[in-house]
């Protein structure tokens, strides 16, 4: 009977401490990085003036 | 007796082994923290800046004389009922190449100075940021704004929550808004529109605060079931209360 309770009482534990340690566990954070040049930057350019340019 | 020390070198030697495995499960959490990606190249990731024409010496449109970068940080999974941040930050690149460079069939010209006129000089330059997140709640959820100051940082933050288990897709876009100093006329340009997939999870149907009580309870009940030195500890105390109760008498 006692060792019955004590192996209850260690499988409760056991569950707890994985809820706890999924509940507790910090987030993966993913970084993304981007490289603007100054070219986007910019002030957007007018179709007619974009049009002249290339011609 | 002799069953009874058994049992408690088992319970310490369970402890240890518990112990153990909740240092490895934050070991390797803190080494997952810090992974990077960069994002697959598009339309508005352009690594290396590559221009089909230049205009014409003296009829450069006006632009910012930085070479900035965009850095968005968020939490992929996350559990449902829990709330974690996204920020998205404009800073100042500072290994950035200020020289243009042009690309005529496959030759690389660079080196040829062109004069751009300073935005900064001429116009109020104002950073916008949306987070489009459909069914998650978003904080703010409306369209942000902060100045854009030479040499200077901005950062956009928003608090996220997803109210159920899935897989939320959304879009951060940021855009830039130029106020002309002297006329007042506004002009918009979108810098980049990143697609963002969060996926909240759960543990056996259980939500990150339901848990996390779950486990504290169960840590605290299972302990006093089943470590057989805490019924010791209980029965020594209560002896000794009883022995100074009954001295006083």
């Amino acid at each position: 009977m006692r060792q019955i309770r004590i192996i209850l009482g260690i499988i409760i534990v056991i569950l707890s401490i994985a809820l706890l340690a999924w509940g507790f566990l910090p987030a993966r954070r993913e970084i993304r990085t981007q490289p603007i040049p100054p070219a986007e930057l910019q002030l957007p350019t007018p179709v007619s003036l974009y049009m002249q340019t290339l011609s | 007796m002799r069953t009874g020390k058994r049992t408690l070198l088992l319970a310490f030697l369970i402890g240890g082994v518990l112990l153990c495995a909740g240092a490895v499960i934050y070991w390797f959490s803190l080494n997952k923290g810090g992974s990077a990606a960069t994002p697959p190249a598009s339309s508005e990731s352009t690594e290396s800046p590559s221009l089909t024409a230049l205009p014409p010496r003296g009829t450069a449109q006006p632009a910012i004389p930085e070479r900035r970068r965009l850095t968005l940080e968020f939490p992929p999974q996350i559990r449902a009922g829990d709330s974690d941040l996204v920020r998205l930050t404009l800073e100042v690149d500072d290994l950035g190449n200020l020289t243009p460079t042009a690309q005529i069939g496959g030759n690389v010209i660079a080196g040829e100075v062109v004069e751009i006129p300073n935005l900064y000089e001429s116009h109020h330059v104002i950073a916008e940021a949306r987070f489009d997140l459909a069914g998650m709640e978003v904080r703010p959820a409306e369209l942000v704004s902060e100045p854009l100051a030479p040499g200077n940082s901005v950062t956009f933050r928003w608090s996220i929550r997803p109210p159920d288990v899935g897989v939320y897709r959304g879009t951060i876009w940021l855009y830039l808004r130029f106020v002309d100093k002297q006329t007042g006329e506004e002009s918009q340009k979108t810098v980049s529109a990143q697609l963002v997939e969060i996926e909240a999870v759960n543990f056996l149907g259980l939500s990150g605060e339901f848990a996390r009580t779950t486990g504290v309870i169960g840590s605290v009940v299972g302990t006093i079931i089943g470590f057989p030195f805490f019924e010791e500890i209980l029965r020594f105390l209560f002896k000794r209360r009883n022995k100074t109760k009954q001295v006083k008498i």
